[in-house]
């Protein structure tokens, strides 16, 4: 049996209200309820509290949040992430780039301009990553 | 009797997918993450299935749920944030003008959506499960990996917190 807050009902009050004590329970708390004026109050405020969040609106599934589920190249996420993998990697060339040229820019001779050409010739080229930026990463779940 | 088991991920999307999306919302306060996590829990589910166990259905499910929840939130090393969606329309409620009655209830709704973010994550979570899904106390301790009378005492302490927060 679920303790009591000293010689009131403490657990049990909430647990009656969701019909989750036993019968011996339930004759406790009835018989309680009838000579204490402080559970009588504390049962009110809870039911008040399990009756606001009871109002609280449903929310209808958002709408082509199931498809994605269902395709099957695994989960498409709704709010796609704006980086894909080749663009990350040419972020990270560049500050690689960035930060070789600010230490050194005698001695390295090229410049971000010429990464950013290479990158941009690469990329016409390279059939991977041409379809990659064609088309969305829909890989993983996050 | 045997327990009514939904065969495909499918049919647990169409009997439980508005549910597990409430269920993610009322404890993220964010209509993005719950349809990124709703996602994530029919994907497990779809993934899952095969080799579910006949028995508490409910208790399977819930579990998927609350641990897909879980790790997301590791994942963003972060816990649940207080805030509130900045665009209502997308939470459902009515943009266009609404009488006095509807918009009264659509404050009371916020501050209880507030409150229940305030709650410490096991309340709220127990909370919302018994009161938003419905589900019984031994489902929620199954959900939970937790003894029914802990599950009692944080619904009691999160129904107390919540008319504290409220009142």
């Amino acid at each position: 049996m679920t303790r009591a807050a000293g010689n009131h009902l403490g657990e049990l009050a909430s647990a009656y209200l969701d019909g989750e004590t036993s019968a011996a329970e339930s004759l406790m708390v009835v018989e309680h309820l009838a000579d204490c004026e402080r559970c009588r109050l504390e049962m009110a405020d809870l039911h008040a509290a399990r009756s606001a969040l009871r109002s609280l609106p449903v929310l209808e599934l958002p709408v082509g949040l199931l498809a994605g589920v269902g395709s099957p190249a695994e989960v498409v996420p709704l709010r796609r992430r704006p980086l894909s993998w080749v663009a990350a990697a040419a972020a990270a060339i560049i500050v690689f780039v960035a930060a070789a040229t600010a230490s050194a820019p005698d001695v390295v001779g090229i410049t971000l301009d010429d990464v950013s050409l290479q990158y941009q010739q690469q990329q016409l080229h390279d059939p991977v990553i041409t379809q990659n930026l064609g088309q969305p990463t829909q890989g993983g779940t996050r | 009797m045997a327990e009514q088991v939904p065969l495909t991920w499918e049919e647990v999307a169409h009997t439980h997918g508005r549910k597990i999306y409430n269920f993610a919302y009322r404890l993220t306060g964010n209509p993005d993450d719950a349809a990124d996590l709703t996602q994530e829990v029919l994907l497990r589910v779809r993934r899952g299935l095969e080799r579910y166990v006949p028995g508490s259905f409910e208790g399977w499910l819930w579990r998927i749920t609350r641990n897909a929840f879980l790790d997301d939130v590791r994942r963003r090393q972060r816990r649940p944030t207080t805030r509130l969606p900045d665009d209502l329309d997308r939470t459902g409620y009515a943009v266009t003008p609404a009488p006095d009655d509807v918009l009264a209830s659509i404050r009371l709704g916020e501050d209880v959506q507030k409150a229940l973010l305030a709650l410490p994550y096991d309340f709220r979570e127990s909370v919302v499960m018994c009161d938003l899904i419905g589900l019984s106390y031994d489902e929620i301790a199954a959900a939970t990996d937790v003894p029914v009378g802990t599950v009692r005492s944080r619904i009691h302490r999160g129904r107390k917190l919540l008319r504290e927060a409220l009142s």
